[in-house]
């Protein structure tokens, strides 16, 4: 017994070891950089030279008695939980698509993955280019079939941008949602679907009773990461419209981005990216548990 | 051994968040007698060739080589700043006009007063270099005199037949529903309307050319009034009305040159590379029509414009500040300004080739672009400008995408205009 515990002391010490450099290179990129916002966050900064004086909760309240951030957070919580939704239904329809046989289904789910790979400033632009009021093909095609008279400007109104983002995001992010939940449809035995066609269940009840349940576990995956990825959309906002018109599409990543990079409020914007933070994780400490509730 | 890990994990954090506490930032002692290996210069898209060009000459002179970091100009700004924040490598930036107090008050570029001699101070056009100073001190020097002009298609008008450009904001009116009707141009302008600095620039055009400006003698704020409501109303009536394009509240002011380039526009409002740029074949569709004339005015004001170009300051964490300043003085020279104006339509800075009747008489365009600075105005010459315009900027472009009146926008815009008042 003395030598099988001596045995596994050993083995542990040797599995620790192995992973040292790696916990020191998360602690050194993930965990300090972090701790180091925090701790921004409770101090005044001078851009000059760096020197900080503490202030407590006041950045925080700062924040918080501001307009602007509201109006920012209410923007970005709308863009997360409408994109998010849309590319829950939109990837489940496309993942069962996938999963069934047909012909070439390997080529598709190949090329399916192209948006994916574009990068996002890429993605931003094209979808720029799209969205052109006089040059751009979607207003020519919605012409063309008789859909719209004249041309929209659809990044130049503040109610139509914000969705022409969603847009623009769904087209890059589906793929991945798709690829995932199609994933999770993998775990689903051959006996249970032939065992519904047997029972004769129509495809609804088959969804409800074969599909959905190896679905549930990948749903919590996917809205833990698209919500994380959604509430700090950056790139494709800055791109396409900077935060206009009038600040209607002005996510919280960039009024966090004007205060540090452009007025130099490290004390403040640190202050804003906890509470960002602070949001994501609650968040996804909710899903988690509905999604173990679930189970 | 997890927890000696675990301990080994903390110490670590905690000597990083002590070390950011107490970190200040400590000016290195610079080498100045020492010859660097090379000097970095942080400047627009918009001058990446001529600045290459004068890289090589600066090289040939002292064998040094010069990097050249290059992003567009919206970009510029925060590229500086976090340049110098971070200690990057950064010996020669690029400062906008309303930048110079800013980067004066933080400390991002240095008084440059003792770099020079009366004569060099002298030789500069007053306006150009009277925006660069911050507490007496110069921050930057101007290698680029730039202002916006209207820049016309003359073979449209022809066609529409009109022998000479508008002269108010009502001809242009007038002539931009005469060429629509005749369907020679979709629309007779398209403005650089989107949230963007761009769109300060145009507006400090269209409110003085109304009657209107930017601040009172004291600085404080005077941007509300009668006047500047009519500029604003006015852009937006023309997209309203469609002799403006409509979704010019999508673009930038770069933005805005393409449908003129396209010939879609018989107008369009910008600087002055647009006169060479748009007249070579390989950019634009109306090449060898594009001409300039002075902005439009109103009853209230003949013409206005606004002063641009900006200048090379040399950053405060440069450690070879004399290398930085070399590179500027080769930018400023005469022969590499001379250069600029006939490769780039870069305008002079310095006096003595405004008064060099050979170079008046080879470079027409010269003597079209000088008149209007007579009636250029700076926009609001404040230490936090860029918060400033960034705060003011979603109230102008909200009222031209007709979120708002033009009277609240220009309320809030007061009201949000407060704290900066200096």
């Amino acid at each position: 017994m003395k030598r099988r515990k001596g045995v596994g002391r050993a083995e542990a010490r040797t599995a620790y070891g192995m992973i040292t450099p790696a916990m020191l290179v998360i602690a050194g990129l993930g965990l300090l950089p972090v701790l180091a916002v925090i701790w921004l966050s409770f101090n005044q900064v001078n851009p000059g030279t760096l020197a900080t004086e503490y202030v407590g909760l006041s950045n925080y309240t700062e924040v918080l008695s501001n307009g602007a951030f509201w109006n920012s957070l209410k923007i970005t919580l709308y863009f997360s939980l409408v994109s998010v939704l849309i590319q829950i239904i939109l990837g489940t329809l496309v993942s069962l698509l996938l999963n069934q046989d047909f012909k070439g289904r390997g080529f598709v789910r190949a090329i399916m993955l192209i948006p994916w790979a574009v990068p996002t400033i890429v993605n931003a632009n094209l979808w720029k280019w799209i969205f052109n009021a006089n040059y751009g093909i979607l207003n020519k095609v919605l012409i063309h079939f008789n859909i719209i008279d004249e041309n929209i400007v659809w990044l130049g109104d503040g109610k139509l941008a914000i969705h022409m983002i969603i847009l623009s995001d769904t087209w890059k992010m589906l793929p991945l949602v798709a690829l995932m939940l199609l994933a999770g449809l993998q775990t689903v035995s051959l006996e249970a679907k032939e065992a519904a066609l047997i029972d004769g269940a129509n495809a609804w009840q088959r969804f409800k009773a074969v599909y959905l349940p190896a679905l549930k576990p990948m749903y919590t995956v996917v809205l833990v990461l698209r919500t994380i990825q959604t509430i700090r959309v950056f790139d494709i906002v800055y791109a396409l419209t900077a935060g206009g018109p009038n600040d209607s599409t002005k996510v919280i990543s960039f009024y966090a981005y004007r205060e540090i990079f452009d007025y130099l409020n490290y004390g403040k914007g640190s202050a804003i990216c906890i509470i960002i933070a602070v949001i994501i994780l609650l968040l996804s400490l909710i899903y988690l548990r509905v999604g173990k509730a679930g189970d | 051994m997890k927890r000696l890990i675990v301990a080994l994990v903390t110490v670590l954090s905690l000597l990083t968040v002590t070390a950011c506490g107490n970190s200040n930032k400590e000016k290195e002692e610079t080498a100045s007698s020492d010859v660097p290996e090379s000097i970095t210069v942080i400047c627009n898209s918009d001058e990446q060739e001529l600045f290459e060009y004068i890289a090589e000459k600066y090289k040939e002179e002292y064998d040094v080589e010069v990097k050249i970091i290059n992003q567009a100009y919206d970009s510029t700004h925060e590229k500086i700043t976090t340049t110098w924040t971070g200690g990057g490598e950064g010996d020669v930036c690029y400062v906008d006009t309303p930048w110079a107090a800013e980067f004066g008050s933080l400390g991002i570029t240095i008084g440059l007063n003792d770099y020079m001699s009366q004569e060099y101070q002298d030789g500069f056009v007053d306006s150009a270099l009277d925006q660069m100073y911050y507490d007496e001190q110069v921050q930057a020097i101007p290698f680029a005199n730039n202002g916006k002009w209207m820049f016309y298609n003359k073979a449209a008008l022809a066609e529409a037949g009109y022998d000479a450009p508008p002269t108010t904001w009502d001809e242009l009116k007038e002539m931009s529903e005469t060429l629509i009707e005749k369907g020679i141009c979709k629309y007779g302008i398209a403005w650089g309307a989107s949230q963007a600095e761009g769109l300060m620039c145009d507006l400090t055009t269209m409110i003085y050319g109304f009657g209107g400006s930017w601040q009172n003698e004291d600085g404080t704020f005077a941007f509300n009034s009668q006047e500047s409501a009519a500029a604003l109303q006015f852009i937006y009536d023309s997209m309203q009305d469609g002799w403006a394009d409509p979704a010019s509240i999508t673009y930038s002011d770069r933005d805005c040159v393409d449908p003129f380039l396209a010939g879609d526009t018989a107008f369009v409002m910008n600087w002055s590379y647009i006169y060479e740029y748009g007249n070579d074949p390989a950019n634009s569709k109306v090449a060898g029509d594009v001409d300039i004339c002075l902005m439009p005015g109103t009853g209230q004001a003949v013409s206005s414009s606004v002063t641009g170009g900006g200048g090379l300051g040399v950053m405060s964490t440069s450690k070879y500040p004399e290398y930085a300043f070399e590179f500027i003085e080769m930018v400023t020279s005469s022969e590499i300004q001379q250069y600029a104006l006939e490769t780039y339509s870069s305008l002079p800075t310095i006096k003595s080739l405004y008064e060099d009747e050979e170079l008046l008489a080879a470079n027409e365009a010269l003597g079209k672009f000088y008149p209007q600075y007579e009636t250029a105005h700076y926009r609001p010459l404040l230490v936090k400008y860029s918060e400033w315009s960034n705060t003011v900027q979603p109230l102008f472009s909200g009222a031209l995408a007709g979120d708002m009146t033009v009277t609240e926008a220009l309320e809030q815009a007061e009201s949000a205009s407060a704290p900066f008042v200096e």
